[in-house]
């Protein structure tokens, strides 16, 4: 699947942006997830909610786009992530996002948990 | 008289050697190719998801650090799958890497700035396969080869030193 990544605003937190990640990220596309993410930051849309649901593949260089965005909002902005899939998790697990990032099963779980 | 069960002659294999443009682009071709044979071996997606990104990171690594990203130069890459193991070797002619006196890193004592700066596709390899050896030939090949077993589990990264 070719990669695409696209944001729009959560429809249940108006400072809240979902960027939603399809196909791959590898060292290949992983800088085009960063220009969109730090694109938002900049425009003062601090709040991100990276929705995995169709990301098929992530390698290091894309968690490394995970860890500059925490650091970037560290302070007054958040960074989560929600429907990964068991072998994507597997990934940040070994990596120890999770002891850092929040990660939602879904997006209701985020909802529930931004209230 | 009860008749032994025979062995069957050969396992179930396949094999693929390939040398591609060593781009990042070529990555998702290298992902493709062990994909295609695990599945012609009924191998499970999760399982060899390990491998297709041990496998990623290694030939990234090449691309990015041995080749500083010259395209010119030969990757190649042989990958050997039966019902119970892949192998992978890649061989490149870039700069030596000793990847056996790479540290792992303790990620998650890493602070956020530290995470940030990358780093992790050789943790990565080393946490995934459940052998790594790399041996640099007298010849200025680099080799590395991987080992994921699917069978009883084998967790050991394993190593010689630089013979260079």
């Amino acid at each position: 699947m070719d990669f695409k990544v696209d944001s729009k605003p959560a429809d249940w937190d108006s400072e809240m942006t979902i960027v939603r990640l399809c196909g791959s990220v590898d060292a290949q596309t992983a800088p085009a997830f960063e220009k969109e993410a730090m694109g938002l930051i900049e425009k003062g849309r601090r709040k991100l909610l990276i929705d995995c649901e169709k990301l098929d593949f992530i390698s290091s260089a894309g968690i490394g786009v995970f860890m500059v965005l925490l650091s970037e909002v560290e302070g007054d902005g958040s960074l989560k992530a929600m429907n990964l899939s068991e072998e994507v998790y597997e990934s940040f697990d070994l990596l120890g996002v999770p002891e850092i990032m929040e990660i939602y099963k879904s997006e209701k779980e985020a909802r529930k948990a931004s209230v | 008289m009860k008749r032994k069960r025979e062995k069957p002659l050969f396992k179930r294999r396949t094999s693929a050697a390939f040398e591609i443009v060593a781009s990042l682009k070529s990555l998702p071709e290298i992902r493709r190719a062990i994909l295609a044979q695990a599945k012609s071996l009924g191998i499970d997606g999760r399982r060899i998801y390990r491998v297709i990104l041990a496998v990623e990171e290694a030939c990234s690594n090449v691309i990015r650090h041995a080749y500083d990203r010259r395209t010119t130069n030969p990757l190649n890459v042989m990958i050997e799958t039966t019902s119970n193991r892949v192998h992978v070797l890649i061989r490149d002619v870039g700069r030596p890497f000793d990847f056996n006196e790479y540290p792992s890193r303790d990620m998650v004592q890493r602070s956020l700035r530290a995470r940030a700066r990358g780093g992790y596709g050789i943790h990565l390899i080393k946490s995934l396969m459940d052998r790594c050896e790399y041996v640099r030939s007298d010849t200025g090949e680099n080799n590395l080869s991987l080992v994921k077993y699917f069978g009883k589990p084998v967790k050991a990264a394993q190593g010689r030193r630089d013979r260079a």
